[in-house]
């Protein structure tokens, strides 16, 4: 979802060209979304340092799209014991199914948890918040693959700030609450069976993969959640709202922007350079955090 | 706003007040029979010329929303713009367009055909693009984005020449105001009086910087 509340990318070009002076008929116009794309990119990450907190993105990894969902009549839901009986699925229950995201639905309701266990094909026991407290008919279910059936898992489509400064990478698990970051040397090095390792996940980070090893006493990694700082989200179409928070950061993308209709209409660019300056100060003195005049001055050289 | 036949009389009785015979032209002779110096279109020729060298160097001094304001009476909507395989006639009265919009209002970016190589990719239903050249509006990808309909609007400034017609015709309306319009008649007199090119263009632009325009 991008930060700004206020911004689509028609509002915030017309902004610019009314700023301006100019109309549509141009090629600024035209090329407007990828304009306005650099911008939110080249603005966001300029200064990441101050606003990055607010691009830390969760996402569940999801190592396969092969799920199962029931395909007629009804099931039975036992609130005592967290039962869930579906007769008719597409593919029956597994162990594999074990720490899998189930959807089912009651009526009017729909409940979302984790597969705590498998009794057999037909049976599974659920765990998870708001479970129905009372027994019902299931008229509906849909069981998604979030559980890694490897060691790895590929996040080379997901768009990670791979540079981002002070920002950690971190991996969350169902599984345990033993997980840990290690290095590649590290992960080679770990023991499955050892007793050290009981009920421990550890993850490496490996260009485009997650690789992880966990101890044999897990049955499996569990729901992964993967949480990351990314970088702004390019707009595509007038509707969408521009990938920078509401405030300084859009006052700053404005004048880039501006900046870059004038040059795209081959007309002279106005100087904001002083006016960049003085709001790259205002920003850091507002957060509390120390620039210097130099950094100052680079940081508006590159935007202004 | 005063007529046209108003401002080539105040032309005339500026550089050629009377007729051959030394009859002071009134409003219902101008341009009828010829003056001392000039003949009727002659005279006709060189308000044209004033007026069109006033828009331009408003045009050219000016950013578009202040030109526009001032022009405001000469931009002209046409709303039966017919595309077929994605292209268009321009009108040939058209000095400049200001908007091309199809029915619902969504914009149409009109580009110089040097714009091709580098728009063509980004054309697309929510961002429609038409190039100028040979005359005509012509879409990058034929009617693909932009349907042939006959509903297109298109909003120009528009230029036609009076002509002797217009002056003896008494109705005419010049499209500018008043203020526009003595500057009109100063640079029509250096005209007829055939001062050099570079001369006029300086008290043109002198003339015009005193405007204020509301945006």
């Amino acid at each position: 979802m991008s930060l700004s509340k206020r911004f689509t990318v028609q509002r915030f070009y017309e902004q610019a060209i009314s700023d301006l002076g100019i109309d549509k008929n141009n090629q600024a116009y035209v090329q407007r979304l990828e304009l306005i794309s650099n911008v939110s990119s080249l603005i966001g990450l300029s200064f990441y340092d101050i606003w990055g907190q607010y691009y830390i993105t969760n996402i569940n990894l999801n190592p396969d799209t092969t799920g199962k969902y029931s395909t007629a009549n009804t099931g039975t839901w036992t609130a005592a014991t967290g039962t869930l009986v579906f007769n008719d699925m597409n593919v029956d229950f597994g162990t594999g199914d074990v720490g899998k995201v189930i959807i089912f639905r009651i009526g009017a309701l729909v409940y979302i948890g984790t597969i705590a266990s498998y009794v057999n094909g037909n049976t599974v026991t659920v765990t998870g918040h708001n479970m129905p407290t009372s027994n019902g008919t299931v008229d509906y279910v849909m069981v998604a693959s979030t559980t890694p059936t490897s060691d790895e898992a590929y996040i080379g489509d997901l768009p990670i700030n791979r540079s981002a400064p002070g920002m950690r990478m971190e991996l969350e698990t169902t599984a345990t609450q033993d997980i840990s970051l290690v290095t590649i040397n590290d992960l080679s090095k770990f023991i499955t069976d050892a007793n050290k390792n009981v009920g421990k996940i550890i993850w490496a980070l490996a260009g485009d993969y997650l690789l992880m090893k966990k101890h044999d006493d897990l049955t499996s990694y569990g729901t992964l959640t993967y949480r990351y700082p990314r970088v702004p989200i390019a707009v595509t179409a007038d509707t969408d709202y521009v990938d920078l928070p509401d405030g300084t950061a859009i006052e700053l993308a404005l004048l880039k922007l501006k900046k870059l209709i004038m040059q795209r209409n081959g007309l002279q660019p106005p100087d904001y350079t002083n006016e960049t300056m003085a709001i790259i100060q205002a920003l850091y003195k507002v957060q509390g955090q120390e620039i210097t005049l130099d950094e100052i001055r680079e940081k508006a050289k590159a935007i202004a | 706003m005063r007529t046209v036949n108003s401002y080539v009389l105040e032309l005339a009785h500026i550089v050629d007040p009377t007729t051959q015979a030394g009859v002071e032209f009134t409003g219902a002779t101008i341009c009828t029979v010829r003056g001392s110096r000039f003949t009727a279109q002659r005279i006709v020729d060189v308000y044209n010329e004033a007026r069109l060298l006033l828009i331009n160097a408003l045009r050219s001094n000016y950013p578009k929303p202040l030109w526009a304001s001032t022009l405001q009476a000469m931009i002209i909507a046409k709303t039966d713009v017919t595309f077929a395989a994605g292209v268009a006639s321009i009108p040939s009265d058209c000095l400049e367009v200001m908007t091309l919009e199809n029915v619902t209002g969504d914009t149409i970016a009109v580009l110089p055909y040097t714009a091709h190589a580098t728009v063509k990719r980004l054309e697309s239903a929510a961002n429609m693009i038409v190039l100028t050249w040979n005359n005509q509006f012509v879409s990058p990808h034929g009617n693909t984005y932009v349907p042939d309909l006959a509903t297109y609007v298109l909003r120009y400034l528009k230029y036609t020449p009076w002509t002797i017609a217009n002056v003896t015709g008494l109705t005419a309306t010049e499209l500018i105001d008043d203020d526009m319009g003595s500057k009109l008649i100063r640079i029509a007199t250096m005209i007829a009086n055939e001062k050099g090119r570079l001369e006029i263009e300086t008290i043109v632009k002198q003339l015009i910087g005193g405007k204020n325009v509301a945006i």
